[in-house]
């Protein structure tokens, strides 16, 4: 039967290929298998590593919940997401605007400084951003985290922008001029239409950025209520190490709503990130 | 993209370039709030860092000039310069590492005609780009305990010997945070250089394999090139990754057992808030951010695409 | 495909410009700002905060006023009984607690005591940097005007005075009453019985005898985390021990002249090597933290524990009945007891709180029996007045009891010390690496005595 042959064939030379993917994938989601083996077995108990329990607890998630403080940290999660994200979008949006279409003078000074701070770690400003957000008054509070952030994401997002400005023909804009619309209106009706897909995948990099923000988040802001989901874990796994297994669900609940919305959003995520990556 | 586009000839143009210029430098006002925002809370605070470096404070009293003295601590003080070490050891796992998986995982999957990589795959192979970098760290902490799955598999294939609790074993702790680090950039490497490599013209292949050459040769001579800037998009990212590594090592270890772990940023955090030493955590800050520029612009250079 | 989309990258950008202008603007813009701001610190305004408040007021009990205690989690529901208990007595003024995760207390405190948000009352480890920075009050003219000096004894004042970068004399900066944690041994009751501990070891080597058998029958004879370094409860406890509570004491508070590297702190170290070469902790206690080794310990995963009685306020919840307490033998048998402990009931004002006045109210509340009672229901030992005639430890009896009992016999032998990481954060940091590798075998005792005194050196020096 050469049609079978055909597929086995075809099996066989795909097979390398398969394992191997197969592999990965498995290898990515193992981690977190194994937490949620552990976090379903019974509170109190010394689970190992991945095992199905016989008799699955999920109402550990619910006490974990209550535990972990999570709607409080979900609104303050949304709350520093928000601060940061829409603002840092429409600004970056127009000094990049600015930088490519008005062709500022100075704007490639700026623009280079800004590239030139594109890779530095965050570790040299935190010293810095905690004695600033304290002489402001702002330390503890949901803003000391919200501007910082906000100015911290300034080189990658007017970088992107920038670049998207630059790949849009001149003549667009030149046409813009000359029918006598301000910078204002070329903006709002020739170019923001055409940034929409740009402007999509920098809010998703940003709030992806934002969300599991954790140096800045454990060193400004003092009470782990007040901070992003990841920068609560911290204050977390000390306070609630002493049982694994309402550790495990805790630790899940936290990482669930990143993980929800690139599910949902998943095409958009993994187009954003691989133009992210290959950009910064 | 700059100014080489033809204008148009005669006194109106002259004219209208000047109110032009005019326009331009209205045109800082779509700049001044990304501007200020920028300068306010990174600009100046990488100022401000270079300008405590040289200072002894514990961010409250009064603080005392002591010149380069914290600098010299940083090399001298075999505790801080290890940090820098253990940063370029944990380049192996954050890149080196990842990085080959992926050429050999996307040199494989080319054979298959189409686009072989389903959902499912491409979604969990995203997964540890997605939780944040600390859940990360919860999450393999439990993997490496002396209960996890690490010792549970060796355990099953009768290594009971080799079983132990990673991140507290003195020789294994380093190694198995690098893993983690492997854990975290091993997908995202695979999904770029799979897109890279899909993009190369396959008659190129085509033409190396009538010239008799095998997979081998066809990926030295085809691949590799062709991958060249999504390569070197991956040790960039990865190696940044690595030397400026914290939450990872921060929820894992904390950069023990003893200091074993320790990295330049726990350091860095370390020194600022709980030792009270803001100008030497400035210090040790500063040489870091020079280390990654020193690592990162040769390597732009190299794998700029000609 | 996004470069062929966005054909610049930022590279080819910055090498297609000079760079001068950006080196320049940089450079130029560095030297601005270093030259136009002063030193870091010289603009802090501890001055408009009155650290030394002469004229006082103890009539508040009427006025309404809402007061902030700054909790370290591991103590919050101990707290939360001691505001309550206030508030029931004062109804006017409010006690709010803001708690913080316990290893991050410390770090926070000082950079909190400095803020616009300062708590008003709080306890402070690093009593001397607080004093140094003027972060707290000066409590001599409440003291005073409630005359604690009378009410408490000197002994349980001594600790928060400071002369000089020195603790034990001179003007008050933490007052209240007396009531402090048991550090010792805590036991798991069924183990014990199992290994046959019939009475309390009075001296190490008893105490090593029982971990022997322990691990002979199989139980791991200590639970201990050290992730955080907390085998140091342990560590601190054999250098009581061995360098007697009074120069461990000293060498916290700054005594001029105080050192660890001495014999003693040396055969401490050893005497906690040796444990460790035995094989009486589990392998994974350098990754464990405190909770988890709370859950190994509930979970019947060991046989001692060696912590204070803060532990209870974690343990009760489902272990309670099941564990009990003992002092820290001493070192040899009829030797002195010797064990840290904190003033729980000791607490100091910010120096910059708009409500002093109200807080010293608070502080003196927490010299009544009232208070004391609130301490003892919690797991801590109210200091009496009987002490001397107390009870000797034993195993029987409730954990309150052998808390009572443990407490007060080191009270006996005055052989109350504190932790050597108290005396400056430094210390800490280093011990806990320390301690690490003494786990890991990767330190000689020596050694480690040695780097541990450098670092209290260093810390002097620059303090």
């Amino acid at each position: 039967m050469p049609e079978r042959t055909q597929t086995a064939r075809a099996l066989r030379r795909r097979a390398p290929g398969l394992i191997l993917i197969t592999a990965a994938a498995l290898y990515s989601v193992v981690p977190l298998l194994s937490m949620v083996s552990a976090a379903l077995a019974p509170q109190g108990t010394f689970p190992s590593g991945l095992s199905w329990p016989s008799d699955p607890h999920w109402h550990n998630f619910v006490d974990a919940w209550n535990v972990a403080n999570i709607t409080t940290l979900l609104k303050s999660s949304t709350l520093i997401v928000l601060g940061v994200v829409p603002v840092a979008v429409l600004i970056s949006t127009m000094a990049a605007y600015a930088i490519a279409v008005l062709e500022i003078p100075l704007g490639r000074v700026f623009y280079i400084i800004l590239v030139m701070t594109l890779t530095l770690p965050y570790e040299i400003v935190i010293v810095p951003l905690y004695e600033q957000t304290r002489a402001m008054g702002l330390l503890g509070t949901q803003w000391a985290l919200i501007l910082p952030l906000i100015g911290m994401n300034m080189p990658f997002a007017v970088f992107w922008m920038r670049a998207h400005f630059a790949g849009v023909p001149k003549e667009l804009s030149e046409a813009a001029s000359m029918d006598g619309a301000g910078p204002w209106r070329a903006l709002l009706h020739i170019h923001l239409p055409l940034a929409r897909p740009a402007i999509a995948s920098l809010s998703l990099l940003m709030f992806l950025s934002t969300w599991n923000q954790f140096l800045l988040a454990l060193v400004l802001i003092d009470d782990p209520d007040k901070r992003t989901m990841a920068g609560a874990l911290q204050a977390f796994t000390t306070k609630y190490a002493t049982d694994q297994v309402l550790l495990n669900a805790g630790a899940l609940l936290i990482m669930a709503p990143t993980i929800l919305v690139f599910l949902f959003l998943q095409r958009h995520f993994v187009k954003a990130l691989l133009q992210g990556s290959v950009k910064g | 993209m700059s100014s080489t586009r033809p204008t148009k000839v005669g006194a109106v143009a002259v004219r209208g370039r000047r109110r032009l210029r005019a326009r331009r430098w209205a045109g800082w006002l779509f700049a001044l709030p990304a501007l200020a925002f920028y300068g306010v809370f990174n600009f100046y605070p990488v100022l401000l860092s270079i300008q405590y470096s040289f200072y002894d404070w514990d961010g409250v009293g009064a603080s005392t000039w002591v010149g380069l003295e914290n600098y010299t601590a940083v090399f001298t003080d075999s505790e801080q310069f290890t940090t820098l070490l253990h940063a370029f050891y944990l380049i192996l796992f954050f890149t080196v590492l990842p990085v080959t998986i992926a050429l050999i995982t996307a040199s494989v999957l080319r054979q298959l005609e189409g686009r072989f990589t389903g959902a499912l795959a491409r979604t969990l192979l995203f997964l540890p780009q997605i939780i944040p970098g600390a859940a990360a760290g919860v999450a393999w902490t439990w993997m490496y305990s002396d209960n996890g799955v690490i010792n549970q598999l060796l355990r099953a294939v009768g290594l009971d010997d080799v079983a132990r609790p990673w991140l507290a074993d003195f020789t294994w702790a380093l190694t198995a945070v690098g893993f983690i680090g492997t854990w975290l950039s091993t997908g995202l490497c695979t999904m770029l250089l799979l897109s890279g490599i899909g993009k190369i013209d396959g008659s190129l292949y085509e033409a190396a394999r009538i010239d008799g050459a095998g997979p081998i040769r066809q990926f030295r001579a085809v691949t590799l090139p062709g991958l060249r800037n999504e390569i070197g998009v991956c040790v960039t990212i990865t190696i940044i990754a690595a030397l400026a590594s914290f939450d990872v090592v921060y929820l894992s270890t904390q950069g023990g057992p003893g200091t074993q772990t320790m990295v330049p940023g726990v350091a860095v955090y370390n020194l600022a808030f709980n030792d009270a030493r803001l100008g030497a955590a400035s210090a040790l800050a500063v040489v870091l951010a020079l280390v990654v520029i020193a690592v990162v612009v040769p390597l732009q250079r190299l794998f700029r695409e000609k | 495909m996004p470069k062929q989309q966005h054909p610049t990258s930022p590279v080819r950008t910055a090498r297609r410009r000079p760079r001068t202008p950006l080196a320049a603007v940089a450079a130029a813009s560095a030297l601005a700002t270093l030259a136009a701001c002063g030193a870091p610190g010289s603009d802090s305004d501890s001055g408009s905060a009155d650290a030394t408040p002469t004229a006082v007021n103890t009539a508040v009990a009427d006025k309404s006023a809402t007061l902030t205690l700054f909790s370290a989690a591991g103590l919050e529901k101990y707290e939360q009984g001691l505001a309550d208990a206030f508030m029931a007595q004062y109804p006017k003024i409010k006690v709010k607690l803001r708690v913080e995760a316990d290893n991050n207390y410390n770090t926070v405190l000082p950079r909190l005591l400095a803020s616009d948000s300062t708590p008003d009352i709080v306890q402070p480890y690093d009593l001397l940097g607080g004093v140094k920075d003027n972060l707290l009050t000066n409590l001599n003219a409440y003291d005073e005007a409630y005359g604690w000096s009378e009410k408490v004894p000197a002994s349980a004042l001594a600790p928060g005075r400071v002369s000089d970068g020195v603790i034990g004399s001179g003007p008050l900066y933490q007052a209240g009453g007396s009531a402090g944690p048991l550090v010792g041994v805590f036991y798991n009751k069924e183990l014990a019985n199992k290994v046959g501990m019939k009475t309390v070891p009075s001296s190490i080597s008893e105490l090593e005898d029982v971990m022997a058998k322990a691990k002979k029958s199989g139980v791991t004879p200590i639970v201990a985390s050290n992730q955080d370094g907390l085998i140091g409860h342990l560590y601190n406890l054999l250098l009581g021990d061995y360098m007697g509570a009074q120069s461990l004491s000293d060498l916290v508070h700054h005594k001029p002249g105080a050192s660890l590297d001495t014999p003693e702190a040396v055969k401490a170290t050893k005497t906690l090597q040796k444990w460790i070469k035995a094989g009486y902790f589990t392998s994974d206690v350098n990754a464990l933290n405190q909770e988890a080794s709370y859950g190994k310990f509930t979970g019947g995963k060991g046989l001692f524990f060696f912590q204070g009685s803060w532990i209870t306020q974690t343990l009760d919840q489902n272990f309670k009945g099941e564990y009990g307490a003992f002092p820290m033998p001493p070192a040899e048998k009829g030797g002195k007891y010797a064990g840290m402990t904190s003033n729980t009931l000791a607490f100091s004002i910010a120096a910059r709180s708009k409500n002093k006045d109200a807080a010293a109210l608070f502080l003196d509340f927490l010299t009544t029996p009232k208070a004391a009672e609130v301490a003892v229901d919690n797991g801590y030992a109210a200091l009496t007045s009987g002490a001397s005639d107390a009870a000797e430890p034993s195993l029987s009896g409730t954990l309150t009891e052998q808390i009572q009992t443990g407490y007060a016999a080191i009270a006996a032998d005055n052989g109350f010390d504190s932790w050597l990481q108290n005396s400056a954060p430094a210390v800490g940091t280093k011990l806990t690496q320390q301690l690490q590798l003494l786990v890991s075998g990767k330190v000689e005792p020596a050694a480690m005595v040695k780097t541990l005194q450098t670092a209290y050196a260093d810390a002097l020096k620059s303090s």
